[in-house]
């Protein structure tokens, strides 16, 4: 949203939101709209920048090809200079 | 240097799994509202990622009755001293 | 006279927690408080997700308790904090200004000044417009 304002934005991934990623999601039975429609549409909002915590992934059996969208995988280490190098950061 | 808010019980390990990996070293972590229980002796693994960096909010322990129970590494402040630590620590992240 | 140990400081507040439900809303309230207590400015706070129903007119909590809207409604009033409810997330929530109301054809509203109905740019602004931005969980 953000970048709509013309900041430069990204998302990091931690724990179960690595679950937004996952490639095949759709509404089914629910009706509910989901957040991976708006997710596959980042690019228009020159969102480019993902990242996703490698352990989180690894502690729920995923890969970088279950997802829908390619991603920079971080180890803890890379998390935490990327959390202090970002000048506004928001949890979701 | 950050100050990390965080609001959830030591039941919630993934979610204090999640913010060690971004703590860093000149980082400060502030124990809120149910995050208290993380302060009582028993839960001393919980906090074992974050240095000895810790406060807990008193009037959210003192609520709960943890008083007289908590870890002596945790430190008490009260909320003009949560209000200090905001104005100290530059950034903030709040996890929950 | 104030004590004034810090600079001034100009604070953001973001509240996703909804009232009574959990703590995260009387935790903000409580913060905002004591931070203008301290001489800071709590210039906005801006709710969203069930944040958005502390802003609701006909909040009615039991005598003896924290009356959140009304503790809101004096923070704006002594302090000059605006209060910004995020669009999306109160009219998906029943949470209606007289104006929306009348724009969906309703015949109540529940949601006055010095709450106000505003968009995510408002929170953009918010981050970017303050020295601090401290979020309140659920």
């Amino acid at each position: 949203m953000a970048a709509a304002f013309g900041q430069a934005v990204g998302l990091l991934f931690q724990g179960d939101g690595v679950f937004a990623l996952v490639e095949g999601q759709r509404a089914g039975p629910l009706g509910q709209k989901g957040t991976h429609a708006q997710l596959a549409m980042l690019e228009m909002y020159d969102i480019e920048r993902l990242w996703v915590s490698a352990s989180a992934l690894r502690a729920r059996g995923l890969t970088p090809v279950d997802l829908m969208l390619p991603v920079q995988l971080l180890d803890a280490e890379a998390l935490e200079r990327l959390v202090h190098a970002q000048p506004r950061t928001l949890l979701f | 240097m950050m100050l990390h808010l965080l609001n959830r019980s030591p039941q919630f390990d993934g979610l204090y799994w999640d913010l060690s990996e971004a703590f860093g070293a000149d980082d400060h972590l502030l124990l809120i509202e149910d995050a208290c229980y993380a302060a009582l002796p028993a839960a001393a693994a919980s906090l074992a990622a974050f240095g000895g960096r810790v406060s807990v909010l008193s009037e959210d322990a003192e609520s709960r009755g943890l008083l007289g129970r908590l870890s002596d590494d945790v430190a008490l402040v009260d909320m003009a001293g949560f209000v200090a630590l905001t104005a100290t620590f530059p950034r903030s992240l709040s996890w929950f | 006279m104030i004590d004034r140990p810090y600079d001034v400081l100009s604070y953001a507040l973001l509240v996703h927690a909804a009232p009574y439900s959990e703590q995260g809303a009387l935790s903000a309230l409580r913060f905002a408080q004591a931070a203008v207590a301290q001489g800071h400015r709590v210039s906005s706070v801006f709710f969203y997700r069930d944040g958005v129903h502390n802003a609701s007119t006909l909040m009615a909590p039991p005598q003896d308790e924290v009356h959140l809207a009304e503790g809101w409604r004096s923070l704006a009033q002594e302090h000059g904090t605006e209060l910004l409810i995020c669009v999306a997330a109160g009219l998906r929530r029943g949470l209606m200004s007289a104006e929306e109301s009348a724009r969906h054809g309703r015949e109540a509203h529940n949601l006055e000044p010095p709450f106000v109905l505003t968009g995510l740019g408002q929170l953009v602004d918010a981050m970017l417009g303050n020295d601090r931005v401290i979020t309140f969980a659920p």
